[in-house]
């Protein structure tokens, strides 16, 4: 893998290519925001090697104002991040001279992917509003807050020591996804293999895949957990040709 | 799911946190946190899970974790949240 810098309007991101053969595809893999971005760091570093062991190159990278990336993470709003998504995918498509993108997500990373322009799309758990996405998390930290005592608490609109400004909230706030693709894998990864409400729609939507995997979320957990699964679900959907395969 | 409000709980936590238990292996005065290792993002798992299961709302300013010590303290609050 190779350190790399894309050029993106809000400054110079920070991000890690992933080397491979095949020069038809390339994927872009988008993070989940604060500490579902640490804890799934792992599990993308290894959805990478088994995309690379499949032939398939990839990148990661911050979003501005976040990781290593520039940018004050004050001025970062869904729009930023859209835009260093095109930027990424453009540094993609030019490193490994590929023809198409295909975009990979996970919770609210999906969601920003699913309103990116892509040819191919993997969503992992997606926040299908992600508004709701905001008020759970201003739940969670309250109650953490409880749990653990002591200290004044969280301020309004933190987010795991993120401060939220309006703008960036009102952003998520006003993301609406509604999966239109003719090439997406849709992964529910939750505690049950039943398809889960949000979900439902795209049972049988033309061009989606929707696959549910049982496993913890490592999204929100401190200890490691085995992502096996869902990262060769992944890397075979990728690599076989996904949705259009054998259309 | 079980209509008995306390085995719905076991099977819930069991199910949602992965425990590698039988639902009814936890005793109903089982300390949760300490018995099953439960830190604050389990726990938030746990109130969404009582949320959805019996269909209460649990409020942030609600929320008290000597409530969710244990699955008899949470069958009351349960119980009470229904009641109302």
């Amino acid at each position: 893998m190779e350190p790399v810098t894309i050029t993106s309007s809000s400054g110079e991101l920070f991000g890690m290519y992933h080397p491979a053969d095949r020069d038809d595809l390339v994927v872009v893999m988008c993070p989940p925001f604060a500490e579902e971005k640490k804890t799934s760091y792992r599990t993308f570093h290894e959805q990478a090697a088994a995309l690379a062991a499949a032939g398939v190159p990839s990148l990661r990278f911050d979003y501005s104002g976040t990781g290593d990336s520039q940018g004050d993470f004050r001025e970062s709003t869904i729009g930023r991040w859209l835009e260093d998504v095109a930027a990424a995918s453009d540094f993609a498509r030019s490193k490994a001279k590929a023809e198409k993108i295909c975009l990979l997500g996970l919770r609210l990373g999906s969601s920003i992917a699913a309103c990116c322009p892509s040819d191919r799309l993997v969503l992992w758990q997606p926040l299908m509003e992600p508004a709701t996405y905001l008020r759970a998390n201003v739940k969670k930290q309250a109650m953490r807050q409880k749990m653990i005592g002591g200290g004044s608490g969280p301020a309004a609109g933190e987010i795991d020591g993120y401060v939220v400004t309006d703008a960036l909230a009102e952003s998520i706030s006003m993301m609406r996804v509604e999966l239109v693709h003719s090439d997406c894998l849709l992964v529910q990864v939750s505690y049950t293999e039943k398809v889960l409400a949000e979900y439902a729609p795209y049972r049988e939507r033309e061009g989606i895949e929707l696959r549910a995997v049982r496993m913890e979320p490592f999204w929100s957990r401190l200890g490691r957990v085995d992502a096996g699964p869902l990262i060769r679900l992944t890397a075979e959907w990728i690599a076989g040709g996904g949705a259009t395969a054998g259309r | 799911m079980s209509e008995n409000v306390e085995s719905s709980i076991k099977e819930m936590i069991v199910e949602r946190l992965f425990l590698d238990v039988a639902p009814d292996d936890i005793g109903d005065e089982d300390h949760l946190m300490e018995k099953y290792d439960i830190d604050s993002v389990r726990l938030f798992e746990i109130v969404i899970g009582i949320e959805e299961v019996f269909g209460v709302v649990i409020d942030e300013a609600d929320f008290d974790v000597e409530v969710f010590k244990d699955v008899k303290s949470i069958a009351e609050y349960v119980r009470t949240k229904q009641a109302r």
